[in-house]
């Protein structure tokens, strides 16, 4: 390695012009390095893996979503066809009020439910996140809101357990391990290789050689990264800006982050054996035992909530309106005795009663039980900060659009349309007025495409959050490795 | 190391003391000299002891959720008021499902699978409720489980104590002296073998004993024989696994170079094991064996259902029914029935729906089951796979258990219609649209009471994963004594 003497004015090189040699020199030995063009093929082959795993996850979710809203349109129509033969008095009105087209109580518990999902983002392949777990379609109904949150897609349990290999696992664990793989020897390897005196003797600044060693190893692998995402991952270009940037800083923080802590640790000035156990015992600690732990402490602090009470809740309120509907029925027949043998439609009113009553109950219940699961989460970030590696999965699934910040706001979204479609359809029912055909078209719909400034807001905060706390690490680490690199020299 | 082969004499006695104990005894001594080991066994042994205690903590709370549940939902179905058993019957139950012990070991798929099905009329649901919602993206990157660390650590602590074993010895040139003084390999392997093996079944014993302790101590209930068997079984399990990956550590040390290259290869072997292996079989079976939408599985049994009356008695397969009702009976009217025909309508409507939903359902726990068996295959190359699934199965919390649950709930619902459609046959008259049953009916029906599988059908349903691990522990120990008999002296 010939690094450049002097500089006209100092007297000793400038560290640009050290950085650029020492990158140099570093990728011209790296060329001819079979075990660096294996790495390089292996970041690009999982790259490309999680690229295709994530195409095929879209093409699914896409499939849910398009058989759902076939599906939605389909009921509706069969229904509008039918209430129209009975306008025109071609088909007789149903005995049954289930199915009668024109019972807004039960077609809006019904088969008037309407469809709602969350469009996929730009970057939905990046990383899966939270969003194999959530419903991928909701069938909003005048029913409580525990009637459509918790219906569950179709899926093996213990697929849902041990999660998929998408980009995020490849940028947030694999990508660690190759930059590990190259860089734990920054230093090391040149003491036990006899360079390193080389090196020393000259007037280059030894944190500045191995701060460009250490760019062309973690950086070429960062970059591997970065190109093999834009080939092979499914990207809505158009509208990806703001993700692509975040996505490639992400790459680049992880890399800038495990190269910085292979720098602290050769710092120490043991061997490459010892240092190769030493950061693959930190990988361990920060990305399985660490992300546990950090698990296990939210979660005994902040228990999810029993979903079991708030079951046992809304039943007990169907249960008691059923008993004030009895009562009342009781008083007014009592009251008005000539109405006694009259039928009316009973089952219709007391399943607006029942549906009103558990429908309060079921929202006050889920509101404390998200307090519940909000503390947590709020816990869980806060704890975060300790673990670099949830941040970065954090900063992805954001990206992503498969993070909590977006699904919140999707929920909050389905909260407000479902208390107007519920309004909608009660409102007609307290009338006792039938449903038209005309009604029919004004059934309030969901748009899936209005989303919120303010979660776009929080989303990106959150992003922006996550990335510096890890850059201010990786400069602290990088900081102190130069102390230590220093002291040692 | 100074003697192959030791023979002492006590008080006029000829004691003869085998090399391997010797090398045993040696190494032994080593480990327990070496400050890092003690370190690293008190740490493994913290994390056995803080996963267990939070095993026990979530296992807590879980029986009290459930137990609360289950009282709530039995004082809800109690509480009708007069009303018609179909109405009731409609109003349903709710079936919970409760934890087993040993789920403080491993926690499986309880979280993902669902915690409660609705058992109401006409239909069969899936269960609800899965609680890993409501965690976090963090939670998604791991769980703090006695499995965790037997699954993961432990293996790590196999390489750990392995990995030198020969290339190090190599290394200090003390390899060459040793066989030099006529030391057989085989005894090195064994020697060391069993100081090893000593560390990483000592810690498997004990976590498997401080289980068996942290239930005791809940009481007497919870250590029942069955669980004892269970407990057996993951022991076995775990200790082939761990066996595996010690002979491995030993295999790749005798051939490796140096002890950084037998570090690295083993090292890379454990992350593919532990964490690539499982992501990726569960993307290729989810091609190989893709499982229906919810939609499609829903409209495949509403197209099903088509062949059933329900409720409209335009249906032509009511109408046929009707007349053999009337047939049967000897009557030209429905209103001369001794018996409700209503209820005998809803009673002929379940038992056809349940064979549809006998058919669907079984058609997709085949599938499931296929999924299953498909990703454990792989468990002959990648020991995980195959001891995940035998380490919840013995738990109690793998997918078989979820789907006994699942047909345990769907017989109860079955007996809730055919005890309502039943009270409706007897008692409910042709002309009286507005029968009730009295409340006593609902104290008559019985609430949901699960009893798990025994341990035995846990143990037969995983006999195809003991024999994939079986055969790689076996693979690895026999390339391990093959390896060993001649390893590179320099």
């Amino acid at each position: 390695m010939h690094f450049p003497l002097e500089t006209p004015l100092s007297g000793r090189p400038s560290r640009r012009a050290v950085l650029i040699t020492a990158a140099t020199c570093e990728s011209r030995l790296l060329l001819k390095d079979t075990g660096w063009w294996v790495a390089l093929a292996l970041m690009a082959a999982c790259v490309a893996y999680a690229g295709h795993n994530g195409r095929v996850r879209l093409q699914e979710r896409g499939r849910i979503v398009a058989q759902a809203i076939q599906d939605e349109s389909r009921r509706i129509d069969a229904l509008t066809k039918l209430l129209d033969k009975i306008e025109r008095h071609e088909a007789p009105r149903p005995d049954a009020p289930y199915r009668d087209p024109g019972n807004a109580i039960y077609v809006g518990r019904g088969q008037g439910a309407a469809v709602a999902y969350l469009p996929d983002a730009p970057l939905a392949a990046a990383a899966i996140g939270m969003s194999d777990l959530y419903p991928q379609v909701l069938k909003v109904s005048v029913g409580g809101k525990d009637s459509f949150l918790f219906v569950d897609e179709i899926e093996n349990p213990a697929h849902l357990l041990g999660g998929g290999f998408d980009l995020a696992f490849v940028i947030v664990s694999i990508l660690p391990l190759l930059v590990l793989g190259t860089c734990h020897d920054v230093l090391s390897g040149e003491r036990e290789r006899g360079t390193l005196a080389l090196i020393l003797s000259s007037s280059a600044p030894l944190a500045t050689v191995l701060t460009g060693k250490l760019l062309v190893r973690a950086g070429g692998l960062a970059a591997m990264a970065t190109i093999a995402s834009c080939l092979f991952l499914p990207i809505r270009w158009e509208s990806a800006a703001f993700a692509m940037s975040g996505l490639v800083a992400t790459i680049m923080l992880t890399s800038a982050f495990w190269a910085a802590l292979c720098l602290f640790v050769n710092a120490a000035g043991r061997d490459s054996a010892f240092n190769a156990v030493a950061l693959l015992m930190i990988w361990v600690v920060l990305l399985v035992v660490g992300p546990a732990a950090l698990n296990a402490i939210a979660q005994v602090l902040f228990p999810a909530p029993s979903r079991a009470e708030l079951v046992i809740a809304v039943r007990e309120a169907a249960v008691d309106a059923e008993r004030d509907r009895d009562a009342t029925d009781a008083r007014y027949r009592a009251e008005h005795p000539e109405t006694a043998d009259k039928p009316g439609d009973d089952r219709t009113a007391r399943t607006l009663a029942v549906t009103v009553a558990a429908d309060a109950r079921a929202d006050a219940i889920l509101n404390d039980q998200d307090g519940l699961v909000r503390r947590q989460r709020e816990l869980s970030d806060r704890l975060a900060y300790l673990m670099p590696a949830c941040l970065l999965q954090d900063a992805l699934a954001e990206l992503a659009g498969n993070g909590q910040t977006r699904w919140d706001d999707y929920l909050s979204r389905v909260a407000t349309f479902h208390a107007a479609f519920r309004h909608f359809f009660v409102a007609k029912a307290n009338a006792r007025e039938s449903l038209t055909t005309a009604d029919y078209g004004r059934f309030p719909r969901f748009d899936p495409k209005v989303e919120s400034e303010a979660a776009l807001r929080a989303s990106l905060g959150r992003v922006v959050q996550s990335l510096s706390a890890v850059a201010l690490v990786t400069l602290a680490l990088s900081l102190a490795a130069v102390r230590r690199l220093s002291r040692s020299a | 190391m100074t003697t192959a082969s030791a023979t002492l004499t006590r008080e006029g006695s000829r004691l003869t003391v085998s090399p391997a104990w010797t090398v045993a005894r040696k190494e032994w001594t080593e480990l327990a000299r070496d400050s890092r080991w003690r370190a690293l066994i008190a740490v493994t042994l913290a994390m056995m002891v803080v996963s267990l205690a939070l095993g026990l903590l979530h296992l807590g709370r879980l029986e009290r959720e459930h137990q609360a549940a289950t009282t709530g939902d039995r004082w809800v179905w109690t509480a009708q008021g007069p009303k018609n058993p179909h109405s009731a019957a409609h109003f349903g139950q709710y079936a919970f499902k409760p934890v087993g012990p040993l789920a403080v070991a491993d926690p499986g798929t309880d979280e993902f699978a669902g915690s409660s099905v609705y058992l109401e009329a006409h239909r069969q649901n899936e269960a609800q409720f899965r609680s890993a919602r409501d965690g976090t993206l963090g939670s998604r990157m791991g769980r703090l489980s006695l499995a965790f660390v037997l699954q993961a650590v432990l293996p790590l602590m196999a390489i750990l104590l392995g990995f030198a074993a020969f290339a190090g010895e190599r290394d200090a040139g003390t390899l060459a002296l040793q066989l030099s003084l006529g030391v057989r390999p085989a005894d090195l392997l064994l020697g060391k073998a069993l100081a090893s093996g000593a560390v990483i079944l000592g810690l498997l014993l004990l976590a498997t004993v401080g289980v068996g302790a942290g239930l005791a101590v809940r009481g007497p209930r919870a250590v029942e024989a069955g669980e004892v068997a269970r407990l057996l079984g993951a022991f076995a399990g775990y200790a082939i696994y761990l066996v595996g990956f010690l002979a491995l550590s030993f295999a790749v040390s005798a051939r490796a170079s140096s002890p950084r290259a037998a570090l690295v290869a083993l090292l890379g072997f454990w992350i593919v094991n532990v964490f690539v292996a499982p992501r990726v079989a569960i993307d290729v079976v989810r091609r190989v064996e893709p499982l229906p939408t919810a939609q499609e599985f829903r409209s495949a049994i509403a197209e099903s259902r088509k062949a059933q009356f329900g409720h409209d008695e335009s249906h032509p397969a009511f109408l046929a029914f009707r007349e053999r009702v009337l047939k049967h009976y000897g009557v030209s009217r429905v209103a001369d029935l001794p018996v409700s025909f209503r209820g005998l309508t809803l009673r002929e409507d379940d038992e056809v729906g349940y064979r549809t939903f006998d058919e669907h359902y079984g058609r997709l726990n085949e599938r499931l089951r296929t999924q299953d068996r498909l990703r454990a295959a792989a468990g002959v190359v990648f020991p995980s796979l195959a001891l995940q699934p035998i380490s919840m199965a013995m738990a109690g919390t793998d997918n078989l258990h979820h789907d006994d649950f699942i047909r345990a709930a769907e017989r109860h619902r079955r007996r809730i219609q055919t005890a309502a459609s039943q009270d409706l046959i007897d008692n409910a008259r042709n002309d009286d649209p507005n029968y009730k049953a009295a409340p006593e009916l609902w104290e008559r029906v019985p609430s949901f009471h699960y009893e798990r599988p025994s341990a035995w059908s846990a143990w037969r349903s995983q006999g195809a994963n003991f024999l994939s691990l079986s055969i790689w522990s076996a693979a690895c120990v026999g390339v391990a004594w093959r390896t060993s008999s001649r390893p590179r002296p320099y």
